[in-house]
């Protein structure tokens, strides 16, 4: 079934003065089946971010439509899309997005609070994640107390405590070492494994190879698409890195 | 490079610093030209000429002080906010390849456009509205004043003198700063370390005992004189108690609101409460100051204001009769002799005597235990329970109230002006007295209701009883041989002839050698006016100058918080929370935040009024009503003043976070 459907999106920025015009998305489509993990790569400048502030509902398209379970998000009245965001969208950041003032329970807490949620409710969802990401141990201190891979751990609780439909990440490896980072990945797919629907925007190789299908975005378009299949994650990572290389020599565009 | 390079930076830096550089400017501009304004006031020659004028002079230098330390704090206080804010740029510039001696000169020549631009338009505006304050105070003492106009040469060297100084101090501060600071440092800037505070219980019980022992200080103090020594401890007590519970208080409080589950995990209070944890942290020290700021703003402005409106009350009350003659060692063949005189003086100055009132007594201060008065010396050297016995004998009681009571040696008739009620009997002095009759007025009590202390009138029956009495020790360095008089007459005439009979009569005791004196309430309205008007004056001048500081302590908390809420607000909406929300949450913490010590400062001026009443009342003003109207409608304009900055510098701070 399909869960997420994006059809025809552009996005124009327009410079304050109104003078120059930059079009940040030129015209994407694709969609994400159910339980699917898909990456999006490409490199700075490509419209990545732009794409995900889109899907996440933090930004409006200039055309296009967003269709999450078939229900087009770009009509979403201003006032119900926070509550909208809450109950169907994970977000994980690259720089975690945790705030010093909380706990790192009360952070993952944060978005069940702000539905109203019962604290017994919070507390029975939070058990069998924390358990899961192995943060049982460090719930109670606070962000900075701890490192940039459990502060990633727990980005991801905050983000799953939820029982979004789609989990968006941006560069969630950005700020870690290769050790969290492998771990964080390794989180990733067992998640995934149990049902979890993900998208993640990434321009690490490793990152995406993890990925069941990879899109590669430049210059505003879907330029090409791998589907990992049976293939291992080392030979994604080989065959990502060789499409990378493609793109970047710019094989098949006309500069 | 161009000479003028790092002057032109400069320049730019301040510019692009507007924000928090043009309040800055202001603050240095309005504390300047206070200075002056005050300095040349306090230093006008006309001042000597006045009736009262030593004392005016007086209260107007203490003003010069207070303003002049209040600078320096001031200064110091807004600049460490400005520094703080720009620690990053100067980060970047190290980074960028300045040298620290680079960047110094460009905070040197910082500091030198705005101290030249505050000293200029801070003494040309002190000039200007120098003129304005002038005429305020000649309004304001009701007199004829020879007090002159002029731009003084001489307060503006002392004001220039005095904030160059200022400014030197906190260009070597912030120069402190930079020079030891590593660029990483710098760059980071303000937002180092956003440890949760820890709870200190330690801090919360002194917080909590010393504010408790002021307030309980304040509420039993009985005796005016007692409030004198006691009311400085309790303004200490209070002090401590406010900082200590703005500072530990408050985050106790919250944390042990966090600690309830139920309560913490709502929509409304999760993000409150957390974030107040986070900014009582920051401000606790700034909204512990703006709290005591408003409370002392409050308090002089409500005296003083019911001290100069209440002033004819005063008058009455220090001055039951327009003119009094009191004489002490008076017999009571002298004392007619001294009222022949009076009429005599009366007649020559075409004044008409109005219901005059004469009577001989004498008082002496008493220690009080239950209903018993003792006058040894020893004890007598405590404050605390001291109450003043005046004994009239019978036959002058008589005549004054124009009656014919009797009694026996052992009766006595008894007023209470001020203390608490006696009953039955009375022991004054080793001999014990039936009261036979408890007065319910007294025609005319003399100066007494000058005294701060409690005071008993006695009636006893004759001269002897009132000798047999009186302390045989030397209470004073003048022997005691006879009876004070007391002589007093309202008089119909006009103020002049008023002043000059009064003066007569003082020269006319001293030529016939009685120690005595003449006072008149028209002949003290001037040096009253002086002292009270000065004080007045000096309320609405230092309570101007406080309620700026509060101001700007406002603004700059606001602007830097708003800074350091951006990227959290920006978080929170990220993860889900709508800008309406975001909105009515920050809309509450700040809201209490902003009227935490106003409210602080109410609750500390309600405990505070009654020992002000007795302090007043040394003051002479015993209309509890006057003063409790003057307090109310202060804190309602400081209050409406108060909302009115919030709602200005409320609308910067939702400017920066959004």
């Amino acid at each position: 079934m399909t869960l997420l459907e994006v059809k025809n999106l552009k996005k124009v920025y327009t410079t304050r003065f109104g003078g120059n015009q930059v079009q940040a998305l030129t015209d994407v489509s694709f969609s994400v089946e159910e339980g699917e993990y898909v990456a999006i790569m490409g490199e700075s400048g490509s419209g990545k971010t732009t794409l995900l502030n889109i899907l996440a509902a933090l930004d409006k398209p200039t055309s296009g439509e967003v269709l999450l379970e078939g229900n087009n998000i770009v009509l979403i009245n201003e006032k119900v899309i926070s509550a909208f965001r809450r109950q169907n969208l994970g977000f994980v950041f690259q720089d975690f997005n945790l705030l010093d003032t909380f706990s790192l329970q009360d952070n993952i807490f944060l978005p069940l609070v702000l539905s109203g949620k019962p604290y017994q409710e919070m507390n029975s969802r939070l058990q069998p994640l924390a358990e899961k990401l192995r943060i049982k141990d460090i719930l109670s201190k606070y962000p900075y107390e701890v490192s940039g891979g459990q502060k990633q751990r727990a980005a991801v609780a905050r983000a799953l405590i939820t029982y979004p439909k789609l989990v968006l990440a941006d560069e969630p490896t950005g700020a870690l070492d290769s050790r969290s980072s492998d771990d964080l990945l390794q989180i990733f797919s067992q998640i995934n494994q149990e049902g979890q629907t993900i998208l993640m925007v990434t321009h690490s190789t490793k990152a995406a190879s993890h990925a069941s299908r990879v899109l590669f975005i430049k210059d505003g378009v879907v330029f090409h698409q791998i589907y990992k299949g049976s293939l291992t994650t080392e030979e994604m990572y080989q065959k990502i890195s060789d499409t990378l290389n493609i793109i970047a020599t710019g094989g098949a565009r006309n500069e | 490079m161009s000479k003028f390079f790092y002057a032109k930076l400069a320049m730019t830096n301040i510019n692009k610093n507007r924000k928090t550089y043009i309040p800055y400017i202001l603050t240095c501009i309005s504390t300047i030209a206070m200075f002056y304004m005050m300095h040349f006031i306090s230093g006008n020659p006309g001042l000597k000429k006045m009736s009262g004028g030593d004392a005016l002079i007086i209260i107007l230098n203490l003003g010069n002080y207070v303003i002049g330390i209040f600078s320096v704090i001031f200064l110091f206080y807004t600049n460490s906010f400005l520094i703080k804010r720009r620690k990053k740029e100067f980060g970047l510039f190290n980074i960028l390849g300045m040298e620290k001696k680079h960047i110094i000169t460009i905070i040197v020549w910082e500091t030198f456009f705005v101290t030249v631009i505050s000293l200029f338009i801070g003494l040309m505006s002190g000039a200007v509205i120098g003129k304005l304050m002038f005429l305020l105070l000649n309004n304001i003492l009701q007199f004829e004043v020879p007090l002159t106009y002029f731009v003084s040469i001489k307060s503006m060297g002392m004001t220039v003198v005095l904030f160059i100084g200022i400014f030197v101090l906190t260009l070597l501060n912030n120069l402190r700063q930079i020079h030891l600071a590593k660029p990483i440092e710098l760059l980071r800037g303000g937002q180092v370390g956003e440890r949760e505070p820890k709870t200190k219980w330690v801090l919360v019980l002194i917080g909590v005992a010393t504010l408790a022992y002021g307030y309980y200080i304040a509420l039993v103090t009985e005796s005016p004189l007692a409030a004198i020594n006691k009311f400085f401890l309790a303004v200490l007590l209070v002090i401590v108690g406010t900082y200590a519970l703005f500072t530990a208080g408050t985050i106790a409080l919250l944390k042990l609101l966090r600690k309830n589950k139920g309560f913490f995990y709502q929509t409304k209070h999760f993000i409150g409460v957390s974030g107040m944890i986070y900014r009582m942290k920051q401000n606790a020290v700034g909204l512990a100051n703006i709290c005591i700021l408003s409370t002392m703003v409050l308090v002089m402005l409500s005296t003083t204001v019911s001290l100069y409106i209440g002033m004819e009350d005063v008058l009455k009350t220090r001055y039951p009769k327009e003119i009094d003659v009191t004489a002490s060692n008076l017999s009571k063949e002298a004392s007619q002799s001294v009222e022949k005189m009076i009429k005599e003086e009366a007649e020559k100055y075409q004044v008409k005597l109005k219901d005059p009132v004469s009577y001989r007594s004498a008082s002496f201060p008493a220690v009080r235990k239950g209903n018993t008065f003792t006058t040894n010396e020893d004890t007598l050297k405590s404050f605390t329970d001291i109450s003043m016995i005046e004994l009239i004998p019978l036959d002058e009681f008589n005549q004054l109230e124009k009656q014919s009571v009797t009694m026996e040696d052992n009766e006595v008739l008894l007023y209470t002006l001020k203390g608490k009620p006696i009953k039955n009997s009375i022991s004054i002095a080793g001999q014990n007295f039936q009261i036979k009759q408890q007065l319910k007025d007294l025609t005319i009590i003399g100066d007494a209701s000058a005294m701060m202390t409690d005071s008993y009138f006695v009636v006893v029956k004759d001269e002897d009883t009132v000798k047999s009495l009186y302390p045989t020790e030397e209470l004073d360095a003048v022997e005691w041989k006879d009876l004070s008089y007391f002589y007093g007459f309202d008089v119909d005439g006009n103020a002049k002839d008023e002043i000059a009979l009064t003066k007569a009569l003082a020269k006319k005791l001293n030529e016939v050698s009685i120690d005595g004196q003449a006072e008149g309430r028209e002949e003290a309205k001037e040096s009253f006016y002086s002292i009270y008007g000065g004080l007045f004056f000096l309320g609405l001048f230092l309570g101007t100058l406080f309620i700026m500081a509060t101001v700007l302590i406002m603004y700059y908390k606001q602007i830097s918080e708003g800074y350091d809420d951006k990227e959290r607000f920006a978080i929170m909406q990220k993860v889900g929370l709508s800008k309406e929300e975001i909105k009515k949450s920050i809309k509450s913490q700040v809201l209490i935040v902003f009227f935490l010590p106003l409210v602080a400062a109410v609750i500390h001026i309600a405990f505070a009024f009654k020992v002000i009443t007795k302090l007043l009342a040394l003051l002479n003003l015993t209309n509890i009503g006057l003063f409790a109207i003057c307090t109310a409608a202060t804190i309602l304009i400081f209050a409406i003043f108060y909302a009115l900055v919030y709602s200005l510098t409320a609308r910067e701070y939702y400017k920066i976070v959004s």
